[in-house]
């Protein structure tokens, strides 16, 4: 594994023209380094400029200003995705093809040779639970089976850099642990992983670090520790009972919970559950991005 | 460079194979192509040439269908569905990849103008052996017109993958190839038209004319049919001039799109 920053971005810019012929300002002066070996959670509302960074690593767009930098290389060479998994949002294949087909393609591609690639699709597609379709056309995949397949796909050389955009998407439970599963056994290998997400849960458990974007802007970049540090006091949602059997909700400070407890105990009141509102990230997350939580996908 | 190109030509062959609406069009024109005979009967004089001349257009408008149909798809459809992201965020260029499908889009042309026109060499020699007068058909031009008829294709194969690169519906790829093959067909009718009388036009206006006549393209170098049908000599240095010709234009198009290709945002 060489010891190249395996991704660097400076100063992205970039523009876009809206259907009313207004400029939408997606990336402004973006810059931001992923270091070999880290688990990086890309976290934004929707809109922040998550997927133009992304495409803008994976060369499907070009920025304005600034340097993007895969391993090293420009993004614009062909060699910057040669030890690349990418796997895009909501991820298509040619539906008349099989998974073993789409994945001995992206495995040829990447160089796998010729003996050894029938081993690697196979243990590829066992690993994401693909196996029992791999000789059936994409065309009978469920969407949650594509999505499998487009991570099949960017695992299938054994790269050293993923980048995932919304890898849980359109995934059920299952499918979601798996996705925190294939990216906690990358971490132990060595291996780089960027992915973007709205799920703060998802970045907390697997991420050591995060970088948060909102409007086009970097709005954090640090260490999930240092993040988690920073959050203020959380909110715990209280469900009370009273002696006529109503109940009612209330969404109380953690230093006020005490109080609140024992106030509903004086009253002969029932306390049926308490739940904690947001994670510590998720906070620093909502304080940052100055969004209503009602207006964030999580 | 030749293992990624053959991997991607592989790809996409492989994808055409499995279509459907292909294997409907190839399933008429072979129908259609085995009832020439039996409409080139009702010919009382010479059911050969027009077997012949049958057969050819028929081939003709098969592989016309085909080129649209193909070269318009193999973009704008991969573009509107998104199954060109994962494939392009492979260790390839943009570049490799537009001539990857060319080859294989050219390699699907080719393989059915062989069959197709096949059929259509043998069913009009066996016409042939009932008519004494259709003695004159020749083969040698009969090969030379069907080769001529494919670069024909590919040429505009290549003007179906431009128009491709710019559009994610198919209406300007469809339509803008059509208009090309309309206008590359008509072109040399209207500048002999407007040559017939050179005294009403400058010299200027006339060298305009026969550049023009180039560029857009000239379907007409292509056609031998004639020669075939009435076994004329074959005008050798008319066929290299026309593959050359042939040739330059596709490359040159192909350029083209491979230039906006790079830089295209998906």
């Amino acid at each position: 594994m060489s010891t190249e920053t395996p991704i660097v971005c400076e100063h992205l810019s970039k523009s876009f023209r809206s259907k009313k012929f207004k400029r939408v300002q997606a990336l402004d002066d973006v810059s931001f380094h992923v270091l070999q070996g880290t688990v990086c959670g890309f976290l934004g509302p929707n809109g922040a400029g998550k997927s133009t960074t992304i495409k803008i690593l994976t060369h499907q767009i070009r920025p304005q200003k600034g340097v993007a930098k895969l391993m090293g290389l420009g993004v614009s060479a062909p060699e910057s995705r040669r030890r690349l998994g990418y796997l895009p949002e909501n991820p298509s294949f040619h539906d008349t093809l099989t998974g073993r087909e789409i994945l001995n393609f992206a495995g040829s591609c990447h160089g796998i040779a010729k003996n050894a690639l029938p081993l690697a699709v196979i243990q590829v597609l066992a690993r994401l639970g693909l196996a029992h379709a791999a000789d059936r056309p994409v065309r009978g995949y469920s969407k949650g089976m594509v999505q499998r397949l487009g991570l099949a796909h960017a695992l299938i050389h054994d790269p050293d850099l993923l980048i995932l955009d919304e890898p849980s998407s359109g995934l059920d439970p299952l499918g979601r642990a798996l996705v925190r599963d294939i990216i906690r056994e990358e971490k132990l290998r060595g291996k780089t992983v960027f992915f973007s997400t709205h799920v703060v849960s998802d970045v907390e458990q697997v991420c050591d670090h995060v970088l948060i974007v909102d409007q086009g802007r970097v709005k954090a970049d640090a260490p999930l520790i240092d993040l988690q540090r920073q959050a203020d006091e959380g909110h715990y949602q209280v469900l009370v009972r009273d002696p006529d059997g109503k109940t009612r909700e209330e969404l109380v400070y953690a230093s006020a919970l005490h109080a609140v407890l024992k106030k509903a105990e004086q009253c002969r009141e029932v306390v049926e559950s308490v739940r904690p509102q947001e994670s510590a990230l998720e906070r620093v997350f909502l304080r940052l991005v100055e969004t209503k939580k009602t207006d964030i996908n999580m | 460079m030749f293992r990624t190109l053959k991997l991607l030509t592989y790809h996409e062959l492989l994808r055409i194979k499995r279509d459907r609406v292909f294997w409907s069009f190839a399933g008429v024109a072979l129908l259609l192509l085995f009832m020439t005979p039996i409409v080139a009967n009702l010919s009382m004089r010479q059911p050969a040439q027009t077997g012949f001349t049958l057969s050819y257009s028929l081939v003709h408008l098969f592989l016309l269908v085909l080129t649209v149909f193909l070269g318009t798809q193999a973009l704008s459809r991969a573009i509107e569905r998104r199954t060109l992201i994962p494939v392009l965020t492979l260790p390839f260029s943009r570049s490799q990849y537009l001539l990857g499908a060319y080859l294989a889009l050219a390699i699907v042309i080719l393989v059915c103008a062989l069959c197709l026109d096949s059929i259509s060499l043998m069913t009009s020699m066996w016409l042939a052996q009932f008519s004494p007068i259709d003695a004159g058909l020749s083969v040698k031009a009969m090969l030379v017109a069907y080769a001529m008829g494919l670069t024909k294709y590919l040429l505009l194969l290549a003007w179906a993958l431009f128009f491709s690169v710019f559009s994610t519906s198919f209406f300007l790829p469809v339509f803008g190839t059509l208009g090309v093959y309309i206008a590359g067909s008509a072109t040399y009718q209207i500048v002999e038209y407007l040559l017939s009388n050179p005294a009403e036009y400058s010299q200027g206006f006339i060298l305009l004319v026969k550049v023009l006549l180039y560029i857009l393209p000239n379907f007409h170098a292509f056609d031998f049919q004639v020669y075939a049908a009435y076994g004329l000599a074959v005008p050798w240095m008319d066929v290299i001039w026309a593959l050359g010709y042939g040739l330059t234009y596709s490359t040159v198009i192909l350029y083209l799109a491979t230039f906006c290709f790079m830089r295209r945002e998906l």
